[in-house]
């Protein structure tokens, strides 16, 4: 017997043992007498109540589970107080209600079926919300023929199949959450205090459980929700991340007190650092290490204040290795809730490139505008060139139709001359003018040929001293010739023009001195005269067309001259320089290298 | 006899502007620059003066406002003779005080008529 005792103790909970244990003394201590023995009895009834009791408490703190709480423990109670059926009743949100459990002993129809979920309509608890179970109070109905119920309430209880009933309220705090009721459905049935009681402690347990199950369901709810939040906080946090990292613009947040407090990598590398950390790190004074100009910072400031935004802000800012780039920066002002300045924020471009760009356009702009000028005097003074001797042919073409009469022959004759003598100079203005259109051009032949330069000077020293007999001309010749290879049509353009020019511009019988000197890889022309001279003024412009030096008086000419001489010099990559004074003489000299086959000078 | 000095540095252009005034009986003067025209301007105090614009050291609008600086030759009718002829050329002219223009090339008809209006004047 001990040994058997031993064994059912260690499998039952401690509380059980202890209750087992008085239980058993209580047995083994109680006298013959009859009133000893219903009081015993009593006792251990009370017990087992206290019993159960304590095992559905101790289930509702070990489990959560509503379902095999209320499963368990129906049946418990079923069992101990000897009834039929011990239900869980629900009220809905409109004091409607259903029974959630139960445990109903066999041969009596069951109130609470899985798949049809019914609700009980009674009007009365619907009415009073609840009725007097609100206010914590229980019921207990003996007999409910004898109980002065109302039809209609008989006919619900009829169809519970009970006949005497006990009903506890389950709360919540102060809120009516449901009812547990205990049923006799054979017979009526007086229910003892005891009983009344002890249903009511479990329907206070109920509700403890019920809490509990509300307050974890809550819980649990609020976490997945966090979760979700969070999850969706992490994809937002990613997405823009990737923005940040990857955007090609920079991007930043700056103090007011001038450094960083973010970057993205675009930034650091716009600006020349190795990562944005190492921006911000070094970064530290921008009013000072940034801007070229430390008033744009001051400038961002102030805008910011006024607008609380800066737009298409343009600056030279220094990189890390000093290089200076153009940056533009479209950014705004955070503030708190409080209204104090938090950051700057915004975006910084690299403009560097449109900023060179568009200077670039702009050079290109006023050189095409200088070039346009440039074209326009020169068509101005090419058509001024001609009207001139136009304005002669016309006068004397004039006289010789209006006054023939009163014209002598040979006045006649000179007015024909003229004629041919100004068409011949306007020919050969023409021709300059091509010539010279055609450097510009780029577009004169270059066609060296071997030449025999003394025999080619001395031809054109004659020919010049035929037409203008007024001057001699002295030709030298110094150094080997024989290897020349040269242009013999520009080379007659520069010695004609320049030997022209000292024949013109210097008195009757004067001596013009023209030298030539062949040496390994050049040769050297020597022109001298003592003419008028080129004033150092003109001497600046000489060889730009049309130009005609101030002491040029009524000597005519093209002023087209020199400009011929200097392409044709410049086409043989040659060089000439000039020695002039005023009222004393000129002298040009032209070297030209010897030898101008293609390849050789190279 | 009407006086007519004609300032022109083509020599060719001059001497036949003065052949063409000769044989309609006007005494016409020469002058090779404008320096020279100013001073024989003001030594002869023509009836009128046809002078070039594009001259060199002193060019036609400088010798205008020479003349109209002086009260002497002031009043003298002025017609420029010019191979430039752009807007802007004439109202130059015209703002610096000149009665006229002539626009090179032009016909001894076209001369002869110019000078008549101013004469009249």
């Amino acid at each position: 017997m001990e040994d058997e005792k031993l064994v059912r103790s260690q499998s039952l909970s401690q509380d059980e043992v202890i209750f087992e244990q008085w239980k058993q003394l209580l047995v083994t201590e109680s006298s013959d007498s009859e009133h000893e023995k219903d009081k015993a009895i009593a006792l251990q009834e009370q017990l087992d109540k206290q019993k159960a009791l304590a095992k559905a408490i101790n289930q509702i703190r070990r489990e959560l589970d509503l379902e095999s709480i209320f499963g368990t423990t129906t049946k418990e109670i079923c069992d101990l107080l000897e009834a039929d059926r011990v239900a869980v009743y629900r009220f809905t949100p409109n004091w409607f209600g259903e029974f959630v459990a139960e445990f109903v002993t066999p041969g009596w129809v069951k109130l609470v079926v899985p798949e049809s979920k019914k609700v009980w309509e009674d009007t009365y608890l619907q009415e009073t919300q609840g009725g007097r179970y609100r206010n914590n109070e229980t019921f207990t109905v003996d007999d409910i023929y004898k109980a002065h119920h109302r039809p209609c309430h008989i006919e619900l209880l009829e169809q519970f199949e009970a006949r005497a009933y006990v009903i506890v309220p389950i709360l919540i705090g102060d809120q009516l959450w449901g009812l547990l009721a205990a049923y006799q459905n054979s017979r009526p049935r007086h229910w003892q205090p005891a009983e009344v009681n002890f249903l009511v402690q479990i329907g206070e347990q109920f509700g403890v459980a019920v809490q509990q199950v509300e307050i974890l369901t809550a819980m649990q709810e609020e976490i997945t929700e966090r979760q979700r939040a969070e999850t969706a906080l992490r994809q937002t946090e990613q997405k823009y991340r990737s923005i940040f990292e990857n955007a090609v613009e920079g991007i930043f947040q700056t103090t007011s007190d001038g450094h960083y407090l973010n970057a993205n990598p675009a930034l650091a590398k716009s600006f020349g650092y190795a990562s944005p950390e190492e921006l911000i790190e070094k970064l530290t004074d921008i009013e000072r290490q940034l801007y070229v100009d430390p008033n744009r910072r001051t400038e961002f400031v102030r805008l910011m204040q006024k607008d609380k935004l800066v737009s298409e802000f343009e600056s030279q800012v220094y990189r890390q290795d000093g290089r200076v780039i153009w940056i533009s920066e479209n950014a705004g002002a955070v503030y708190s809730t409080n209204e104090t300045l938090l950051y700057y924020e915004g975006f910084v471009e690299d403009i560097t490139e449109r900023k060179q760009a568009e200077e670039d356009i702009r050079s290109a702009l006023e050189k095409e505008k200088e070039l346009n000028e440039l074209k326009s005097h020169f068509v101005t003074m090419t058509s001024h060139e001609f009207r001139t001797p136009l304005a002669t042919i016309l006068s004397s073409a004039d006289i010789l139709q209006k006054y023939s009469h009163k014209l002598r022959d040979e006045q006649k004759l000179t007015h024909l001359q003229q004629i041919q003598t100004t068409v011949k100079h306007m020919t050969q203005l023409l021709n300059d003018l091509l010539l010279v259109g055609k450097a510009a051009a780029g577009k004169v032949q270059f066609e060296p040929t071997p030449l025999d330069l003394i025999s080619l000077c001395q031809a054109l020293v004659k020919e010049l001293e035929l037409i203008n007999n007024t001057h001699a001309i002295a030709f030298v010749n110094k150094g080997d010739c024989t290897t020349a290879c040269m242009d013999a049509k520009l080379l007659r353009h520069i010695l004609g023009n320049l030997l022209s020019n000292a024949i013109k511009y210097s008195a009757s019988g004067s001596i013009v001195h023209f030298e030539l000197t062949c040496q390994q890889r050049e040769v050297i022309f020597h022109i001298q005269d003592k003419g008028i001279g080129i004033p150092a003024l003109d001497q600046a412009q000489m060889f730009e067309p049309f130009h005609r030096a101030s002491n040029v008086g009524t000597i005519s000419g093209t002023g087209l001259g020199l400009a011929i001489v200097k392409t044709s010099v410049d086409l043989h990559g040659g060089t000439i320089i000039v020695a002039s004074e005023a009222g004393v003489g000129t002298t040009f000299r032209v070297t030209i290298p010897l030898d101008n086959r293609i390849g050789i000078n190279d | 006899m009407t006086k007519i000095l004609v300032i022109e540095d083509e020599q060719l252009l001059r001497t036949n502007t003065i052949q063409v005034l000769e044989f309609e009986d006007f005494h016409a003067i020469g002058a090779e620059n404008g320096l020279v025209g100013v001073r024989l301007a003001q030594e002869q105090i023509p009836d009128l003066i046809l002078c070039d614009v594009m001259m060199p050291q002193l060019d036609g609008y400088g010798v205008l406002v020479a003349l109209r600086q002086n009260p002497a030759t002031a009043k003298i009718p002025f017609i420029f003779t010019t191979a430039k002829a752009s807007k802007a050329d004439l109202h130059q002219g015209i703002e610096l005080g000149a009665d006229d223009f002539l626009t090179k090339p032009f016909t001894s008809d076209q001369l002869l008529a110019a000078i008549a209006t101013h004469l009249k004047k």
